[in-house]
């Protein structure tokens, strides 16, 4: 074999390409890691103007705790090494939400972290809501006993097994099938507290009448109980801790490298070949771009099963993003903004909300973060960083024209600072020193993401993470090639991405185990 | 465990459970087998206004003085590039030049109004710089039909209506003069929406390059007009002097402006106590990228035992080590590199747009003060811009 046969070839650094990459290296294999872009993360980076360093694209970690062993992710990082080689900022609370309930008020909340707190919060905000809200905790701590359950073993969903399940995990059961509202119904949750409870729903980008029950309250879980972080030097402070594991491990990253095509040779992949005509070989791939631009344009037409062809048809794109990161020249207490967490829509309706972002004039919903409220000195003395987040549920940024564009991102950026100001009553406009604006335009660029899509797949109600899960080996009928990062099998977001590029260098490593006791048979 | 849930019959809901599976089963296997769907919209307008690399041809070339060229240049339709990026006024394009053994990159502003690349046009203004490089070469050598290579659009200095003033005051001598010769054109054909007070600092007035498109510019275009301040000689209807605290206000609007500057160090060094002096806050005041800095023992933190030592960098590429590079403590590490035929990734060769970045294994550099635009994460990983980034040992560095 060549010198430059690798055991395992990732294409992509993303969080998930990375974390792929790292435990690959890890296990000792000969892994090489290959980005198109001039620096690893993806998505999980940050950019400097003027004063000022802008993370491009983190809000806040879950799964995530001070204390080491505690939360997946954190456990995650304290196997790779890197919990503590990463400065981290805790997160104060958890959201303010600022949107319309069904009856037309205002709603204007901000949640606590902490369970015992939140409740607490909410029962002032909506009375007569602690009862089951408590009880949605406890289903949410039920919940997470039995993915952990999951997560550890191979069901087969035997007539036995099931028993098991659902003496132990019966609620988790009862409840998986169903939407963040169906759920939130049945437990007679009042539809105020609904509203509120749901503000997160942006973060994941489906409506909650169609998001699934279980990710949603696993997420909102591991929020309110063990609070959120973020990396103090912003996410790019993670996506080079990551590739440091990668090369301490004797794995190799190749910046400023596009591939564009992958081999395959007796319909297994077999290697790939850069934009620069040069052919590298391996025995196993991990994608960490989407399927669909994998299977269409990566891939010869006769080496992409059927099965992959119709999933990926059957698939609808998630949300596609766009940012506002503001420098602004004045301190968060003399602009008056006191919440780390900005949730700012038009309707507390999901759906409604879903709907609206469908078209660019009709979106100015956004999840706002200012950073200094976490970490005063992410800025000089006397700035602030406030960034906006929005997503389009459309490819309405398909149509515009290349000589409209910059009018068009101008115009986003107005329209999202002005419902701002309006929703806070806090005035930032006058206050612009660095202003930069990323459209699905710019994330299509940066990380060749199609569509500018953030997301990966919608997590449709038949598409979401149970339904993924326990299908697990359909996505698996391309020989030697699996896929992680936001497009792979548990979502998108960084803590999404990590545990699936961790999923994905296991499985290729089973994968790998499993040919060589088959050759041995031999 | 909380109280048995259900939320439609217990019977129901486990049978939804186990019917999960084949929901998802059945929904793709509904699904259609045409071809899937390659064609990204949105990807391919990213792909039109940032291409990876423009492969562009002169198409005209004009002699403004003796040593300064007009070129027009037109997409290589050939080499693939069918339509020119669109840009703001005031971004630029680095070209890649081979020299003699050498590869080297140089950023030029695009002088024109954007509209005219919709037209397939890109304008750029060469000076040959005294002591220069690839300026030189560019003037020597760039004629009718001569391929280049160049980027897509880049910078961050032109004119963002939510965070600057309508009101543009601008100082420029006749090494900044591009990027707002580009932001009148734009102002003349409405393609761009600002007021702008151009300042041109010159010693004499056959010494302001492209005067005479911003006079005519200026006469015809209600937003726009020019002022010039001459050091060496009286000129009827111009200042004489420098630009000055007192001679900005002069010209200033009554309300709050901008102030945007560009040009060489020479201009900057003069005019940073006059702004300060002006109170204005930092949001109101923008430089352009001056480029390389050539002369860095010159400025103040430069550590002087340096002066004249050379040392060795071993490069790494993509694993191997590629070559061992001598290099000056006075010479930026990319133009070392460059120098020795080495195909280094750079742009705006002034510290601002990473696309330089590579790993400092071993060794040490000095950064000067205020070009270091470093992320936290990359200066504490050792990461370093070779374009601003100066010898002071052996070392040994990874490049992309
Ligand atoms: C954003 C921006 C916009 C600009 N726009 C314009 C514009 O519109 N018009 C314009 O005229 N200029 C513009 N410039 C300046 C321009 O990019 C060049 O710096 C200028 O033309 C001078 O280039 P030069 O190579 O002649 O000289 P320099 O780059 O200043 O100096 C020569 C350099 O070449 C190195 N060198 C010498 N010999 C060799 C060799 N054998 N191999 C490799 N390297 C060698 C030297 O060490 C030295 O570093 C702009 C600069 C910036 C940053
Ligand atoms: S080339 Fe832009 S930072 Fe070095």
């Amino acid at each position: 074999m060549s010198e430059k046969n690798y055991d395992i070839i990732v294409i992509g650094a993303g969080c998930g390409g990375l974390t792929a990459a790292a435990f690959a290296a890890k296990e000792g294999k000969k892994v090489l890691l290959l980005e198109r872009h001039n620096s690893p993360g993806g998505f999980s980076s940050s950019f400097v103007r003027g004063r000022f360093e802008f993370d491009v694209s983190l809000h806040e970690l879950c799964r995530f705790s001070n204390e080491a062993g505690l939360g997946e992710l954190r456990i995650l990082f304290d196997y790779l090494g890197i919990s503590n080689k990463i400065q981290w900022t805790s997160i104060p609370e958890a959201f303010r939400l600022i949107s319309r309930s069904y009856d037309g008020r205002k709603i204007d909340v901000a949640m606590p972290f902490g369970v015992e707190d939140f409740i607490n919060a909410m029962e002032q905000y909506v009375p007569d809501s602690k009862e089951s809200m408590t009880r949605l905790f406890k289903l949410g701590d039920e919940i997470e006993e039995a993915t952990e359950y999951f997560a550890a073993n191979e069901t087969k969903m035997s007539f036995t097994e099931l028993r098991h399940i659902m003496k132990k995990y019966g609620n988790f059961v009862k409840t998986a099938p169903y939407s963040v509202n169906e759920v939130l119904d049945a437990l007679s949750v009042p539809k105020k507290a609904q509203e509120i409870f749901n503000a997160y729903w942006m973060y994941l980008g489906v409506d909650c009448d169609r998001l699934s029950f279980t990710h949603y309250i696993s997420m909102v879980n591991s929020y309110v109980k063990l609070g959120a972080y973020v990396p103090t030097l912003r996410s790019h402070a993670l996506s080079m801790a990551l590739a440091g594991v990668i090369e301490d491990n004797n794995g190799e990253i190749r910046y400023n490298t596009h591939v564009s095509r992958i081999l395959f040779t007796d319909g297994k992949a077999s290697g790939v070949i850069l934009k620069n005509g040069e052919k590298i070989t391996c025995n196993h791939i991990i994608a960490n771009c989407s399927p669909t631009t994998v299977y269409s344009k990566m891939m010869k037409k006769g080496d992409v099963p059927l099965s992959a062809i119709k999933r990926t048809n059957a698939r609808t794109f998630g949300a596609r993003g766009a940012c506002v990161y503001l420098g602004l020249n004045r301190s968060p207490e003399e602009l008056g903004i006191k919440n780390y967490s900005y949730f700012i829509t038009d309707t507390s309706d999901t759906a409604s909300q879903f709907a609206l972002m469908k078209s660019i004039d009709t979106n100015t919903a956004q999840a706002t973060v200012c950073l200094n409220i976490a970490n005063p000195d992410c800025s000089p003395a006397g700035t602030t960083i406030l960034c906006m987040t929005t997503l389009y549920t459309d490819n309405c940024w398909a149509d515009i024209t290349p000589e409209g564009y910059f009018e068009e991102k101008d115009l986003l950026a107005a329209r999202l600072i002005s419902k701002f100001e309006d929703a806070t009553g806090i005035t930032i406009h006058k206050y612009i020193e660095e202003i930069e604006v990323a459209t699905p335009v710019t994330f299509a660029r940066y990380t060749n993401t199609p569509q500018g899509v953030i997301y990966g797949y919608l997590g449709d109600d038949w598409d979401s993470i149970i339904p993924r899960f326990m299908t697990e080996e359909l996505d698996c009928d391309t020989p030697g090639l699996r896929f992680c990062g936001g497009w792979g099998t548990q979502l998108s977001g960084v803590n999404s991405a990590v545990a699936s590029g961790r999923n994905a260098a296991f499985a290729t490593l089973g994968d790998i185990s499993e040919e060589r006791s088959e050759q041995n048979e031999q | 465990m909380n109280n048995k849930i259900k939320v439609r019959s217990t019977l129901n809901d486990i049978r939804n459970f186990t019917n999960i599976p084949e929901l998802r089963k059945g929904v793709i296997q509904e699904a259609p087998e045409t071809p899937i769907n390659g064609n990204f919209t949105v990807n391919s307008i990213a792909n039109f206004l940032h291409p990876s690399v423009q492969y562009l041809k002169v198409k005209q070339v004009a002699e403004i003085n003796r040593s300064t060229r007009a070129y027009i240049l037109e997409p290589d339709a050939a080499h693939g590039t069918a339509k020119l990026a669109y840009y703001r006024p005031g971004q630029w394009i680095s070209v890649t030049l081979n020299i003699g053994n050498a590869v080297v990159t140089r950023p030029y502003t695009l002088c024109a109004s954007p509209l005219r690349s919709v037209e397939d046009e890109y304008m750029l203004i060469v000076s040959k710089k005294p002591d220069g490089f690839a300026s030189h070469y560019i003037i020597n050598n760039w004629k009718k039909g001569t391929e280049v290579v160049a980027s897509a659009p880049m910078g961050n200095f032109y004119y963002q209506p939510l965070r600057d003033s309508k009101n543009v005051v601008a100082v420029c001598d006749n090494q900044g003069f591009t990027p707002f010769l580009s932001m009148a054109e734009a102002i003349a054909d409405k393609s761009l929406n600002m007021d702008l007070t151009l300042i041109y600092s010159a010693r004499k007035q056959a010494e302001a390059i492209m005067s005479q498109r911003f006079d005519e510019l200026s006469e015809n275009t209600p937003n726009f007009r020019i002022i010039y301040v001459f050091s060496d000689e009286h000129v009827f209807k111009c200042e004489r002097g420098f630009v000055t605290k007192s001679l900005i206000e002069k010209y200033a609007p009554f309300t709050k402006y901008s102030l945007f500057v560009c040009g060489s160090n020479t201009l900057y060094n003069r005019l940073i106590p006059q702004i300060s002096e002006l109170k204005l806050e930092n949001k109101y005041i923008r430089f352009g990228l001056n480029g390389q800095i050539n002369t860095p023992e010159a400025l103040s933190d430069f550590p002087q035992e340096s002066i004249g030592k050379t040392f060795l960098c071993k490069v790494i590429k993509d694993g191997s080590l590629i070559s061992t590079v001598p290099c000056s403590a006075t010479e930026s590490l990319l133009v070392a590199l460059e120098r020795e035929g080495i195909k280094a990734p750079s742009l705006c060769r002034s510290g601002e747009c990473g696309f330089c970045r590579a790993k400092l294994l071993k060794g040490n550099v000095f950064i000067p003060h205020g070009v270091d635009n470093r992320r936290l994460a990359d200066s504490s990983h050792g990461i370093i811009h070779p374009c601003c980034s100066y010898p002071m040992s052996d070392m040994t560095l990874v490049i992309n």
